[in-house]
């Protein structure tokens, strides 16, 4: 059915695109059915489109009239759009090639440049026409120099660039005054070789900020595209170059600022006012004619189409990537990170501009012009999933095959078609296709993955035609692990790509390059406990050495981020020489360097100075070239002393500090890549070997072929963290003094991040600064391992278990219970995954041998659910990697019905969860009961549940669960209706009972309430009044 | 209201007697500053103060004069008091207001008719408390009690004195000090178990208003 509607939908899109021609009726019919053969899964498309029958160079707005102006440049006309009905209302004919076109602050006057540049031998046409739009005049300027853009300002005036000057035009005298002069640029001649279009031949482009007090503007610099000036005119004030070559080109060759004229962005480049790269589109293709974008500042994004390729290697543009072609991205307006992607109908090809409102965007496009309704983005249809990653721990405690439920939604509130792809081997997904909103069933098996003894990830595709936005991925994580297998997973999506811990405070940062963000997690929780931005593309994150400061160098911008350690608040950032795109950062005692990739022919170190915010590039590293490979790693000594460095073709480098000097330089090594680390002790470690402290090589670890993916030193001692593939368990050494590694390694839970090409040098371990654990970056995100990872473990023993709410030892199925005793998990974890794990941290527990919900595991406690399968005699036992427990009996009544506690420490008070329902509070002295009021009272133990509710799953809301066996309350002997027993919905394991407060009941101080079920009574106290 | 109304009436007429159409009547409104003497919460060795804060009042009466220096009246009188709790400089505040009815008997020491007339007053009535604060689970000082937002009617002492100065045959003026006195209401009070809290409410009225007369 779902196939069948989705044929209709391609079959009506394709149509569509061939109707307005009824003598290509046979023709449509051929094309529907290739349409469907050749692109099954393409969905519907976001936007409108105008066709022009030309070539849009440029487009202005006229709020005012509700038509958009489009300079049709190969028909010689001004269309005039209909902003309502999205048509063309009426053409003009002007003087030939509008090239650029803009209309006054006021509204009357549209200006035109007519791009007539041609070839020796034909006459030139260069032209300014300034139309009076009131008074339906025209009036056309013939001028010496090739007129290449024009837009207005503040004042009035038309600011018109040349081949050769800086014009101001000022429309009602029709008076051309001279700005400022430049030197004549090369600029192309026409006629041009067919396949060629506006921005390939005119290549510039100007736009003014929302207040029109300031144009930005972009000219092409000479015949090689790569050349181009760039400017900002402050309207009446300045005009402040920003000389560029840039490789590849600047393009899209079209401009947009945001409302305050702080920010450009040029091309693929943002800039800030000041001409500094604070970042760019990753691997540009830098075609001038696809393309384009506008901000958007009311909503902090900016909406772009921009060609890239896919990028290889060190960020050079390779072959156009057909996945970047007829996408719209919506991306954070400070750092380009992509939030979403539409589906547009066909390329951008220049200027776009937003209406006022921000309801509507208009780009030049292929045919002419796009109108795309930006402002009901969120109404449009689309398909978002519960969760990004489906994870599912093994354990070997549970060798079952797990289900997991994610919810596939559309937060319109649309029916929108869904179908799930790339469905592998092991993994069932149930329904395949469907409608939101749906509830998707994912099943693995694990037997098919438990080869792996890692994680093996999968990644599913979510398509849906009805819906404008880009398929969504989502990843499947299948761990698999033994008993002896340490560690904690802790799952993160995206591309992780550096870890660090704070060395002041218990937390650590990681990297998560995919959406350019430092993520900080408490080092005790492991939860992650703030968010911040960075440049583009963040590769590598260092702490500057006075503490004060997080410094993350980026891959696609030209500055290095600081972020505050004291308030996790980022602070200015260090502006990088141009084209310097720095990294990798260490900073020292005496001294901060960046290693950048430079857009030229050498890349190089810089010196960085943290206090102003600026970089240098060094002419020399003293008696060394400043030349480094791209690929290039800096890490500083913990103590400061010494910043070693290293690059992919082998080389290493050091600077020592208290000689202020480059002290080393060798090649040791064909090629470097893998991990790096420094001590205090003079050691170093790069690729798979210790370096002494004159960067000679003094012992290898292993294998000279292996790539150690971790390494990080303590104090004089190391870690080793190697993988024989990331879907394998990881195994971690430790290297002694001396440089032996241990004999007995410890296999962990997965595998550490590993090296390829386009990152040859990573880092995956992070020792906490206060010793309670080690991170790892890992296959899934990143893993905990207690610092103590390789003692002798001891087995755990159970030695009491009791009701998880007031301690009773009474339980029943389906309650939640409190597992005391010693040595039952190497590390503290709550979890928050619903359905609850049957596995959590490196514990599990069963109960006859049937695994069981885990909640919450530490040494000394663990909270889990009695299966409401179970009654009766039972027998627990507990798994660790210390071995397992003694068998621990237990009696399982039906009811057992415990009252949750709420404690109050600052006011040592402690309170039974009974919530006044008149203000939802905690009943209690200072908040009585009244009657005629309702209460809700918070439990676990009330039993079996009709409909049943399996265990671990939180509990529905349609139907409510309710209790099999009805509790009974009475308040100061007198019995209270019960609205409602049962599983609190969204809850695990946590049932409440609804009931009212009659208007007879006795009022007191201490009133007692009694809750009476299955033979069991518990009673509480409740102060009354009246 | 109306079975107040009719109390009222036959009050005053069994006080007048058949004089009563003989007397002048005098109906007034007016503001007071008003405050109160807290009481002491102790539990063991430790105590807190448990009151009201000073705030303010509006009260409007109708009375009349018996004889030549004996008079009487009926006053309502709202009165706006956070409660508060007060110990080792931790205050906690909590809404509250009152409203209060009682009759008092006037005896002045001028004749009627006199421009000035000074007078003493004394009587009964009941007065309603209120806490009007907002809920919390736990309170601070909750060690001592416990303000509750409830109403709890108690009954009501009132003794004061005062001036009345009547610049013209139909206007009165007046200035007075008043001293309600009422049991703790415990209800919006209410001590914690084991605190101690009990005795009378001293509340300090200055109210100043104006009257006609008919």
């Amino acid at each position: 059915m779902v196939a069948k509607s989705m044929r209709i939908a391609m079959k009506n899109k394709c149509q569509v695109n061939y109707r307005q021609n009824a003598l290509m009726s046979v023709v449509v019919t051929l094309m529907s059915a290739l349409c469907w053969m050749v692109h099954p899964a393409s969905g519907a498309t976001f936007g409108s489109r105008v066709v022009i029958s030309g070539q849009t160079a440029d487009l202005a707005l006229d709020e005012r009239r509700g038509v958009v102006y489009v300079a049709n440049f190969t028909a010689n006309r001004i269309e005039v759009v209909s902003m309502q009905s999205a048509s063309i209302v009426t053409s003009f004919n002007v003087a030939p090639q509008p090239g650029s076109l803009s209309v006054s602050p006021d509204g009357r006057y549209l200006v035109i440049a007519h791009y007539g540049n041609s070839a020796e031998g034909i006459t030139p046409r260069n032209a300014i026409t300034i139309v009076d739009l009131d008074q339906n005049q025209r009036q056309t300027l013939s001028i010496s120099s090739v007129p290449l853009s024009v837009a207005f300002g503040v004042d009035g005036k038309a600011l018109v660039v040349t081949s050769n000057a800086f014009l101001l035009l000022d429309p009602a005298t029709r008076v051309l005054t001279t700005l400022s002069t430049i030197q004549q640029v090369a600029t192309k001649t026409l006629p041009v070789p067919f396949n060629n279009f506006p921005q390939n031949v005119v290549a510039s482009s100007s736009q003014a900020s929302k207040d029109l007090s300031r144009i930005f503007g972009v000219v092409q610099g000479g015949e090689n595209d790569s050349e181009v000036l760039v400017f900002r005119y402050d309207v009446g004030r300045s005009l402040i170059f920003g000389g560029r070559v840039s490789s590849p080109p600047l393009g899209p060759r079209t401009i947009s600022v945001d409302a305050a004229g702080r920010n450009v962005l040029i091309g693929w480049a943002l800039l800030n006012e000041n001409f500094v790269n604070v970042a760019q589109f990753p691997g540009p293709t830098g075609i001038l004619n696809i393309g384009g974008h506008s901000f958007d500042s009311g909503r902090g994004v900016i909406y772009a189409q921009l060609s890239t390729s896919t990028q290889g290697a060190n960020n050079q543009p390779g072959v156009g990537d057909p996945a970047s072609e007829k996408e719209l991205q919506v991306l954070d307006a400070e750092n380009l990170a992509v939030r979403e992607r539409l589906r547009i109908p066909e390329n951008l090809s220049g200027k776009a501009v937003l209406t006022s409102d921000g309801a509507t965007l208009f780009a030049s496009s292929e045919s002419g012009l796009l109108i795309l309704p930006v402002g009901s983005l969120a109404s449009q249809p689309r398909v978002v999933s519960s969760a990004l990653d489906v994870d599912f721990q093994g354990n070997f405690c549970d060798r079952r095959i797990v289900t997991h439920e994610i919810v596939l939604s559309d937060p319109s509130g649309k029916e929108t078609d869904f179908a799930i792809r790339n469905v592998s081997q092991g993994i069932t997904v149930e329904p395949l296709s469907g409608f939101t909103p749906a509830v998707v069933r994912v099943t693995v098996d694990p037997f098919v993955f438990s080869g792996s003894l890692g994680t093996t990830v999968r990644e599913l595709t979510i398509e849906s035609n009805g819906s404008v936005f880009a398929n969504q991925s989502l990843r499947v994580l299948i761990n698999s692990k033994n008993p002896d297998q340490r560690g904690t997973r802790i799952v993160v999506p995206g591309r992780l790509v550096d870890v660090l811990a704070d060395p002041t405070q218990n937390r650590f940062f990681v990297l998560r390059q995919s959406t350019n963000e430092v993520l900080v997690f408490d080092g005790g929780t492991y939860q992650q406990i703030a968010v911040v931005k960075t440049g583009n593309t963040p590769t590598q994150m260092a702490i500057s050495f006075d503490k004060q400061w997080l410094l993350v160098g980026n891959d696609n911008s030209q500055i290095i981020n600081v972020i505050s350690l004291a308030t996790l608040r980022p602070s200015a950032p260090i502006q990088m020489p141009g084209g310097h795109y720095p990294r990798s950062v260490a900073s020292g005692a005496g001294a901060t360097f960046a290693a950048s990739r430079v857009a030229g022919p050498e890349h190089k170190v810089s010196l960085v100075n943290i206090p102003a915010r600026s970089a240098f590039s060094l002419p020399t590293l003293d008696v060394f070239e400043n030349n480094i490979n791209i690929n290039t790693i800096l890490v500083a000594s913990p103590n400061g002393a010494k910043i070693f460095g290293a690059s992919a073709d082998g080389t290493t480098f050091l600077y020592d500090g208290n000689a202020n000097s480059f002290v080393a330089s060798r090649k040791d090594f064909p090629a470097l890549q893998g991990a790096f680390g420094v001590s205090s002790n003079d050691q170093f470690f790069i690729g798979n070997t210790i370096l002494n402290g004159s960067l000679v090589p003094t012992q290898q670890l292993g294998d000279s072929a292996s790539v150690v993916p971790g390494f990080a030193f303590i104090d004089n001692q190391g870690l080793r963290f190697t993988a024989e593939g990331s879907s394998g368990p990881g195994f971690l050494q430790r290297v002694q003094a001396n440089g032996q590694l241990s004999a007995i390694g410890t296999r962990t839970v997965e595998a550490p991040l590993l090296s390829d090409a386009n990152v040859p040098f990573v880092r995956t371990l992070a020792p906490l600064a206060n010793r309670s654990a080690i991170v790892s970056l890992t296959t899934s995100g990143f893993t905990v391992l207690p610092w103590q990872f390789d003692a002798a473990t001891i087995s755990p023993r159970v030695d009491r278990v009791v009701n998880l709410a007031d301690g009773s030892t009474s339980i029943a199925p389906g309650s939640l219970v409190r597992i005391e005793g010693t040595a039952l998990s190497p590390i503290t974890q709550t979890t928050a995954e619903r359905p609850l794990p049957t596995a959590l941290g490196e514990s599990c527990i069963t109960i006859n041998g049937l695994p069981i919900p885990l909640i919450f595991v530490s040494s000394q406690e663990v909270n889990a659910q009695i299966p409401f399968e179970f009654d009766g005699a039972a027998t627990l036992i507990l798994r660790t990697p210390g071995g397992t427990s003694d068998n621990f009996p237990l009696q399982i009544v039906p009811n057992a019905p415990g009252v949750f506690v709420a404690n109050f420490p600052e006011a040592g008070v402690s309170l039974p969860t009974v919530v006044n329902a008149r203000n939802g509070l905690l009943a209690s002295g200072s908040n009585p009961i009244k009657r005629g009021d309702s209460i809700v009272v918070y439990l676990t133990g009330l039993g079996r549940t009709f409909p049943e509710v399996d265990t671990g799953l939180a509990a529905p809301s349609d139907p409510l669960a309710q209790a099999v066996v009805k509790p009974v309350l009475f308040l100061g002997g007198r019995e209270l209706p019960v609205d409602f027993a049962g599983l609190t919905p969204g809850e695990v394991g946590v049932y409440q009972i609804n009931a009212q407060i009659p208007h007879d009941v006795p009022v007191g101080f201490s009133i007692p309430l009694e809750i009476q079920q299955g033979g069991r009574t518990i009673t509480l106290n409740a102060r009354v009044i009246n | 209201m109306k079975l107040i109304q009719s109390a009222v009436h036959a009050f005053l007429f069994c006080l007048v007697g058949s004089n009563l159409v003989a007397q002048r009547w005098e109906l007034g409104a007016g503001a007071a500053g008003t405050f109160y003497a807290s009481r002491s919460v102790s539990v063991s060795s430790l105590s807190a103060d448990a009151g009201f804060k000073g705030g303010w009042g509006a009260a409007a009466w109708l009375g009349n004069d018996i004889n030549d220096f004996v008079g009487g009246e009926i006053r309502y009188m709202f009165q706006q008091n956070d409660l508060k709790l007060e110990s080792g400089g931790t205050t906690y505040t909590f809404g509250s207001r009152s409203n209060t009815i009682h009759y008092d008997f006037l005896l002045y020491g001028a004749r009627r008719g006199a421009k000035i007339r000074p007078f003493v007053a004394f009587g009964a009535g009941m007065r309603g408390y209120t806490g009007t604060g907002k809920e919390v689970v736990v309170q601070p000082l909750s060690q001592f009690a416990f303000l509750t937002r409830t109403t709890e009617w108690v009954p009501l002492v009132s003794l004061g004195a005062g001036l009345k100065f009547q610049p013209t045959k139909s206007l009165s003026f007046r200035a007075e000090f008043r001293d309600y006195l009422t049991p703790v209401p415990k209800e919006v009070i209410t001590p914690a178990p084991g605190a101690k809290l009990g005795g009378w409410y001293n509340n300090f009225v200055a109210l100043f208003g104006v009257s006609v007369l008919f």
